[in-house]
């Protein structure tokens, strides 16, 4: 077990709840991952996205926690209001805090981001700022009072992994007391892996498992990847050498004689 | 006559009334929705205090799969 925004959670897998074939295995998607958390949105009601009845029968049925985005939002203010009205709907304090400041690469806008965050953090949300890797603007959402952090990985949707293990690495060695997660651009079970052994808590994703051949396999993969991170984490990985060095033990070898 | 949109459609009421009376004449089918008028918030117990008014702009949202 461990804990994050208050709660206890067996899980390190985060998973989105977006572009499954169905919501079918959208649920089968979430048990096989084991995942404790989804993440969750608002929409008007339209013909296309319905009016969430059936989406939320799904999650009820997940006995799953709640962790609602702002996504869409290019302003605090936008983000702000979205985060009010989350909370009432789905009756939690979470927010996954997105902010966006450039449409092609949804890239988080900081500065919005850090001023949505003050006012939230000041109503009593429990902030998941989704962030870049950058470390000054991390110290400064440390700062107004998050105790999680989520850098991106690459650009949401684009499955490229990890773009910057030196950021990463950083922001880990610097705020060793936050919880941080990767959240968004991975694509294979092994950048999650990746990710945990850099000492990441968690992390977060949807594209990868919802846009697989089968999704409700691929979730499985992150599940054991995302574990095999961690124990790689917690066991020590070796550092790296430039030369061979023999693991079969050379005294007492034969065909060996002394010139 | 009131001019008003919900959700970015026009809406029209024939008089001011409360925000939970118009709810309850859209008639919304989602099960959980949270509603801000004029990009503020509006909290459920404050429907029945709040009186739309001309150019009022309602956004009605409801659960939906996000990442």
């Amino acid at each position: 077990m461990w804990e994050i925004g208050g709660k206890k959670l067996n899980s390190r897998l985060f998973i989105g709840s977006a572009m499954y074939p169905s919501l079918d295995i959208m649920r089968q998607s979430v048990a096989s991952s084991e995942a404790d958390v989804i993440t969750v949105s608002l929409r008007r009601q339209t013909s296309e996205h319905g009016d969430g009845n059936a989406f939320w029968a799904h999650i009820k049925d997940l006995n799953i926690n709640l962790l609602p985005n702002t996504a869409g939002c290019f302003s605090a203010k936008e983000a702000i209001t979205t985060a009010q009205m989350a909370r009432e709907v789905f009756d939690t304090n979470w927010i996954k805090l997105e902010v966006i400041g450039d449409e092609y690469t949804l890239q988080p806008d900081p500065f919005q981001l850090l001023e949505a965050t003050k006012e939230l953090i000041s109503q009593g949300f429990e902030v998941f700022p989704y962030c870049t890797d950058d470390l000054v603007l991390c110290d400064k959402l440390i700062t107004a009072g998050c105790n999680i952090l989520m850098p991106w990985g690459a650009p949401i949707g684009t499955g490229k992994g990890l773009m910057n293990p030196y950021a990463l690495r950083t922001l880990r060695n610097r705020f060793t007391d936050i919880n941080l997660l990767v959240d968004a651009g991975l694509g294979a079970p092994s950048h999650a892996t990746q990710a945990m052994e850099l000492g990441f808590d968690g992390v977060l994703l949807n594209t990868a498992i919802a846009e697989s051949h089968d999704p409700v396999l691929m979730a499985e993969g992150f599940r054991d990847g995302v574990r095999a991170g961690r124990n790689a984490y917690l066991a020590g990985v070796i550092p790296e050498r430039d030369m061979a060095q023999a693991s079969t033990p050379t005294v007492g070898k034969p065909f060996w004689h002394k010139q | 006559m009131l001019k008003l949109t919900l959700n970015g459609e026009p809406k029209e009421l024939s008089a001011s009334i409360s925000l939970d009376k118009a709810i309850a004449q859209w008639q919304p089918t989602a099960e959980k929705f949270a509603v801000a008028v004029n990009g503020e918030f509006v909290p459920r117990g404050e429907y029945a205090n709040l009186m739309l008014q001309d150019n009022d702009q309602i956004e009605l949202l409801s659960a939906i799969v996000g990442g």
